[in-house]
């Protein structure tokens, strides 16, 4: 990841509270800004980082875990939530929640256990009894694409006291854009109802190389390619 | 189709980027706007050429034109708000053009030809000049000007040569690329943003002084032909105030046009006046008198000059007395360039008794640069260091007439060598200072011995004529 002093704000204080150990952030913003890259990328990760995608059909399996039929009959598997608190044996793994908006009520209760503060956090398992803590070192960040923190419980947000807005791709992710197009990218990427996805743009960008500009734009932009093609034009004279 | 705009795409130096709302509206001139400090752009939305350059023309000024400090750069006065926003238009266009927008040949509402007829057979040059450079370089150029030679055919071509050097202003602007011209940084000069329009200020300055000359006038025909009303080429009679001794050719026309253009590329940016710190420097010394003389009514005398009050006045105070009067403010240069030793200073100070004295002189942003040496008839004991710059004359000037009584006489002792902070010195300062002189009737002294020459005649009641400081004289209007 660049460190460089020229980060955006946001991309700024993500780092700063990683650097500083804080193990509780929340990552809000629009789509396709890197927020859950930036989840199991930045900091330490060292001893893993799991991935947790909310859905509204998802259950507690998913985060604690659950019995699987195997070849040996019934076997325990764990979920992303344990995986995380384990880690590498020794310490502690990061735990990245996507989507929370989109969890139901019986995840949330056991998102709960597992995200509380380390005095407090213990899970037992089913059939061995075995308490589970988190390991020193666990970490966990929330990704949402709402904008309102309201609209999520007040206990979950509670233990998430950092909540950064991430409102532009990170630069690194802007590299991969040709020049002329980083600009636009990063500045559409938080254009509310008019919001283009920078995977829309590195789209674009790979297929303009093959068919043309114009071309490239109907497909991907369809009814609003004059509009931003225009607008480059405009953003290029400066 | 329905096209609307992607303001979000545009990014600037020096307003944060946000979401912005768009609204639509027909493609009529007056129309479609853009409130840069609200984020709101209003566009024609129909898939037609003119239409598209339009949004191109609307979303340039959203990336380009100025946003919250537009009222800072009306403040400096360097042009007249008017003159500003027609050469924004132009630089706009300009830039469009550039960016690949075929504005020459779409941007017109037809109502241009209309606009020119009525505005020439109005007489109006001053709007006609504003028109034709927010014009300038569009498709509505030939119209318009079409519409101004149909009643005023010698306007014509000295509004085409006006358009022309107003283009090459920019043209000039972009030979090394367009960054510059279309830049949002803050402008050194001016300490503003964004700093492209520092061109259109330039251009704007001097499109007020073209604005507010004599127009043009065809070669006189007949010998016999000088009255005060002229016969158009299409039968029509324009009524004209100017009488054949004030009448200039359309060539005299177009070689004044083009001595007044300032050349952007050898100037810079116009710097901007410091703002205006009084120091305190304690008044003990007396220094009672009176510097000039004023008439008051009275109900004895020989000549009646104010009959008026025959009517009004219970007293019937018909005649004139003179009596001493007090006031007037002097504002001195002590920047380097006067040099000026502390004797002098008091010496000018003590020839000036009653008037309010106020000495200036820049040094750096968080100094003071500015003290009252005299007022009320109490006069400095002693006065500190001074720095050497001037950076301050045009504020001192107009502090000077914001706080003088009534028709006080307000002196300048200056050698008109002015500057805007940090010494940045700019033809453009030079011309606004004259300009303001001549607009408030100031009078001016060069040195010392031309200041105490000029109260003396005050003293004997007389009313001193002067010219501008020397080096300001060749900006005499």
């Amino acid at each position: 990841m660049t460190s460089t002093p020229n980060l955006p704000t946001c991309w700024k204080q993500l780092q700063q509270c990683i650097d500083s150990g804080v193990n509780r952030i929340l990552l809000y913003g629009p789509p396709g800004t890197g927020k859950t890259y930036s989840g199991l990328k930045y900091g330490n990760v060292s001893a893993g980082a799991h991935r947790l995608i909310c859905t509204e059909d998802m259950t507690s399996f998913d985060v604690t875990g659950g019995f699987m039929p195997g070849s040996d009959g019934f076997q325990w598997l764990y979920g992303a939530g344990i995986k995380a608190w384990e880690g590498n044996g020794i310490n502690g793994g990061r735990l990245v929640v996507d989507e929370i908006d989109k969890a139901g009520g019986d995840v949330f209760a056991t998102l709960l256990s597992i995200l509380d503060s380390e005095d407090s956090a213990e899970w037992q398992h089913p059939e061995t009894g075995r308490i589970h803590r988190p390991r020193p070192g666990f970490s966990a960040v929330m990704t949402t694409n709402i904008e309102d923190m309201d609209e999520l419980p007040v206990a979950l947000v509670d233990r998430f006291p950092v909540q950064i807005r991430i409102n532009e791709p990170h630069p690194d992710a802007l590299e991969l854009l040709s020049l002329d197009l980083r600009s636009v990218a990063r500045n559409l990427a938080d254009a509310g109802p008019r919001r283009v996805s920078l995977r829309a743009f590195m789209t674009f960008d790979q297929l303009r190389k093959s068919i043309g500009t114009e071309e490239s734009a109907q497909i991907i932009f369809k009814d609003r390619a004059e509009s931003i093609l225009d607008a480059m034009k405009v953003e290029k004279v400066s | 189709m329905t096209i609307s705009v992607e303001p979000e795409v545009l990014t600037r130096r020096d307003l944060e980027h946000g979401q912005w709302e768009t609204g639509s509206c027909a493609p009529k001139r007056g129309l479609p706007h853009t409130d840069i400090v609200n984020r709101k752009i209003v566009v024609p939305t129909d898939d037609t050429p003119m239409s598209r350059t339009i949004r191109a023309h609307e979303m340039m000024h959203a990336k380009v034109s100025p946003g919250t400090e537009w009222p800072k750069w009306i403040a400096r006065e360097i042009a007249s708000k008017e003159a500003l926003t027609v050469c924004e238009e132009l630089r706009v266009n300009f830039l469009c053009e550039k960016a690949g927008f075929s504005v020459a040949k779409d941007l017109s509402d037809d109502g241009e030809t209309a606009d020119g007829e009525r505005l020439a057979l109005m007489g109006d040059w001053h709007s006609a000049v504003m028109f034709a450079i927010a014009t300038a370089g569009t498709a509505s150029s030939k119209k318009y000007l079409t519409g101004i030679r149909r009643h005023r055919r010698d306007w014509g071509p000295a509004l085409l040569s006006i358009q022309k050097r107003s283009i090459k202003h920019f043209k000039d602007a972009v030979k090394h690329g367009t960054s510059e011209l279309a830049s949002t940084h803050v402008d050194k000069g001016a300490q503003l943003a964004p700093m492209g329009f520092r061109y259109t200020e330039t251009l704007a300055e001097w499109v007020d002084r073209i604005a507010g000359m004599t127009p043009p006038e065809p070669p006189e025909e007949d010998e016999n032909s000088g009255d005060t009303a002229d016969t158009g080429s299409d039968g029509t009679t324009s009524s004209t105030s100017s009488t054949s001794r004030d009448k200039i050719t359309p060539e005299e026309f177009d070689g004044k046009v083009k001595r007044a253009l300032i050349d952007p590329a050898s100037t810079g940016s116009i710097p901007r006046w410091g703002e205006l710190q009084f120091g305190k420097v304690p008044l003990e010394v007396i220094n009672t008198g009176a510097m000039g003389k004023k008439r008051v009514a009275t109900n004895v005398g020989r000549n009646p000059r104010r009959v008026h009050r025959y009517l009004t006045d219970p007293e019937m105070r018909l005649f004139d007395r003179r009596i001493r009067a007090k006031g007037g403010i002097v504002v001195l240069d002590v920047s380097g360039s006067m040099s000026f030793n502390r004797d002098q200073i008091r010496t000018i100070v003590e020839e000036a008794p009653g008037a309010t004295v106020i000495a200036y002189s820049w040094n750096r942003a968080e100094s003071d640069n500015c003290w009252i040496l005299a007022q009320d008839g109490k006069m400095y004991r002693e006065i500190g260091k001074v720095s050497a710059g001037n950076g301050v004359d045009l504020p001192a000037l107009q502090w000077a007439i914001k706080n003088r009584r009534r028709n006080e006489p307000v002196v300048w002792v200056s050698d008109g060598g002015v500057s805007g902070v940090g010494d940045g010195f700019h033809e453009t300062l030079f011309r606004q200072c004259a300009r303001y002189v001549q607009k408030n009737g100031i009078l001016c002294a060069s040195n010392m011995e031309e200041a105490i020459d000029l109260f003396k005649k005050m003293g004997r009641g007389q009313k001193p004529v002067t010219r501008l400081p020397f080096q300001l004289r060749r900006f005499e209007a």
